[in-house]
């Protein structure tokens, strides 16, 4: 059964207590997104309807193939959709050139890869001062926040490590750490613990979790975890290119409650 | 390591050099082969107006270096000094009077031949040597002056400059020293003199025995005129013009003037090198900075997932090449002193490393890399980031 976005609304709105004049962080409206293969249309997203407010922890579940990363590369702005639009904190993503979609992703947006993504020549500490030059344009950055970000993850004495020297699930917390540090509206996670074993699975759903908690930090996270979903406040289910259910796992009830 | 153009370059140790030695290859070309042009020119010139005689005395029709060496008949510098008057051999001949100041002359043979020392060309003077020791302050400081060509048993002796004893080998490869043999005009020579200062070419043999040798009987290549006074040069080269029309007269003063002229097709070659060591650090740079962006396509996948513009893209590959670029500047200019020294300590070929071409070579390399790193850049840049970061 496909939900309206009225109703996502009111299904998000009874699972957390939230401002109802807020301006969501996120909003996406009848996304649509079709893949050229050849002469043959592959649609990936049918009309995927979203809303996340500031703070909210979200996560989407859904089989392979039923668009979650195509969502999230879109969200992200490294895609352009079809159709629809998707509005971050105010800003049209799908109304901008792909210059300003790259500048906003620059600002608001923070990403965690199933597979790190670090960058194997520098050290932790060198991954975390790329991503503050590449957002702030300067080489004179805030070791202040750098040191509080990296204490906050557990990686105060990785910080001179390079990745290979790291464990899978310290790799991952740095990459957390990278996408957090400038301060990002929304942390957008592909499978974050999809290349870790289950000690460390836990390790860094917690850090998202305290992330989330500590820092009111909005994260929206692709997963075929239940058990990582269930840390989330909200969980939304894809397939075939549709949103088709939104629901609180019992974790994040009893946690509000 | 937190730089990320300083951690890409150290990452593939090999690759880097690789890139910097093509870089270097360019700048040795550009930095040793004009130096090496010019180093020969300006010793050839400064050798050539290293003399007394003010005026210098040629055969009509184009001055070439490579033209035949003995065009001039000899006889040209009595006729200078004394004039000209018939003879019962010769009852016909206009006469013509002593050219004013003038108070010596000699006639000299010159000839370019492969470098003994295998690299390079080296000139021969063929001399008279009283004659020429009356034009120029050549002095004999080790052995005994040249001879005149004609004693017999004395017609292949040779006397060289002081550079030359100092880096030259003999025939069988042995340090110069007085008795030594060297390989002039296809024959041994011994050596009898070193000379100073270096005038002309280094090597000196008889007149005489060159005029045999090459089939120019009587023949020079050009006569030198020693003025009274240096102030009478213009008014001898006037008086010259006037009673031996159809011949070259010049200034000695102006020989590197007129060098620099017969040198123009080095000039060209130069450009060519110039243009080649261009070619080679654009193609170098280009192929490296290429290779490396399909390596780190991924890498350029996360930069822009972090948000990082095509700017910066463009500009962080830009600068790596120029990193490497000047690298390969710099190693260039090491090989280009090595080179120097090592050709000045083994051959008789002079190389000037002059500021000016250094700074050229500099710029041709580092533009060149600049430049060969444009379209990886772009490249890169334009990547879609979703294949770029899943890119394996």
């Amino acid at each position: 059964m496909l939900f309206t976005y009225h109703e996502l609304r009111i299904t998000y709105h009874a699972s957390r207590i939230t401002n109802p004049i807020m301006q969501p962080v996120l909003e996406t409206i009848d996304l649509r997104m079709v893949y050229h293969v050849g002469k043959v249309e592959v649609p990936a997203l049918r009309g995927a309807t979203l809303r996340a407010e500031a703070g909210e922890y979200v996560a989407i579940m859904g089989p392979s193939g039923c668009g979650k990363s195509t969502f999230l590369h879109i969200v992200g702005g490294m895609l352009k959709p079809t159709s629809g639009r998707v509005i971050i904190e105010g800003e049209d993503l799908t109304a901008m050139t792909d210059a300003q979609r790259t500048d906003l992703r620059r600002r608001k947006i923070g990403f965690v890869f199933q597979r790190f993504n670090l960058f194997p020549t520098l050290t932790a500490e060198g991954n975390l001062k790329l991503a503050e030059r590449i957002h702030s344009g300067k080489s004179s950055q805030d070791p202040a926040r750098r040191r509080d970000v990296l204490k906050l993850l557990g990686l105060a004495d990785k910080t001179h490590h390079k990745p290979l020297e790291l464990s899978g699930g310290e790799q991952q917390r740095v990459a957390i750490a990278r996408a957090v540090i400038n301060r990002p509206a929304i942390l957008l996670a592909d499978e974050p613990t999809g290349n870790l074993d289950t000690e460390n699975s836990e390790v860094v759903l917690d850090m998202m979790a305290q992330l989330n908690k500590e820092l009111r930090q909005t994260i929206i996270m692709i997963t075929h975890n239940a058990e990582a979903a269930a840390r989330a406040d909200r969980v939304i289910e894809m397939r075939d290119g549709h949103v088709v259910r939104s629901s609180v796992p019992l974790g994040a009830v009893r946690g509000h409650s | 390591m937190d730089s990320l153009i300083a951690a890409n370059i150290s990452q593939r140790p090999l690759r880097t050099a690789i890139s910097i030695i093509g870089v270097a290859l360019g700048v040795v070309l550009v930095t040793l082969f004009v130096g090496l042009a010019r180093g020969m020119m300006h010793d050839a010139a400064r050798r050539q107006s290293n003399v007394d005689a003010e005026v210098r005395f040629l055969p009509g029709g184009n001055i070439s270096l490579a033209g035949n060496p003995l065009m001039l008949p000899q006889r040209y510098a009595d006729a200078i000094l004394n004039g000209v008057q018939p003879t019962a051999d010769e009852p016909d001949i206009e006469p013509k009077p002593p050219i004013p100041g003038v108070i010596a002359t000699t006639a000299v043979g010159e000839y370019v031949q492969s470098s003994v020392a295998g690299i390079g060309f080296e000139m021969v003077d063929g001399l008279d040597y009283k004659s020429f020791v009356q034009c120029t302050h050549l002095n004999v400081t080790k052995g005994r002056p040249l001879s005149d060509g004609e004693t017999p048993g004395r017609e292949y002796e040779a006397i060289v400059d002081r550079y030359y004893a100092e880096s030259g080998k003999d025939v069988g490869g042995n340090p110069i020293q007085l008795g030594s043999r060297i390989t002039v005009l296809g024959h041994e020579f011994t050596i009898v003199g070193v000379y100073e200062p270096s005038v002309l070419a280094r090597v000196k043999i008889p007149l005489r025995t060159m005029q045999q040798l090459l089939g120019g009987a009587e023949n020079c290549t050009f006569v030198m005129a020693k003025c009274e006074r240096p102030e009478l040069a213009d008014q001898v080269i006037e008086q010259l013009r006037r009673y031996y029309p159809g011949n070259h007269v010049i200034a000695t003063s102006e020989i590197p003037a007129l060098y620099s002229q017969g040198l123009a097709p080095v000039e060209i070659f130069l450009d060519v090198v110039i243009g080649l060591g261009l070619v080679i650090s654009v193609l170098v740079i280009l192929l490296a900075m290429y290779t490396t962006i399909i390596e780190r396509t991924r890498e350029i996948g996360i930069l822009k997932s972090l948000g990082a513009s095509k700017r910066f893209i463009v500009m962080t590959i830009e600068k790596e090449a120029a990193l490497i670029s000047a690298m390969g500047v710099l190693l260039g200019f090491v090989a280009a002193i090595a080179g120097k020294l090592w050709l000045e300590a083994n051959t008789r070929l002079m190389v000037d490393l002059e500021i000016k071409w250094l700074v050229i070579a500099a710029l041709i390399g580092i533009f060149g890399g600049v430049v060969g790193a444009i379209y990886p850049a772009l490249r890169a840049a334009n990547l879609d980031p979703v294949e770029a970061i899943s890119y394996d």
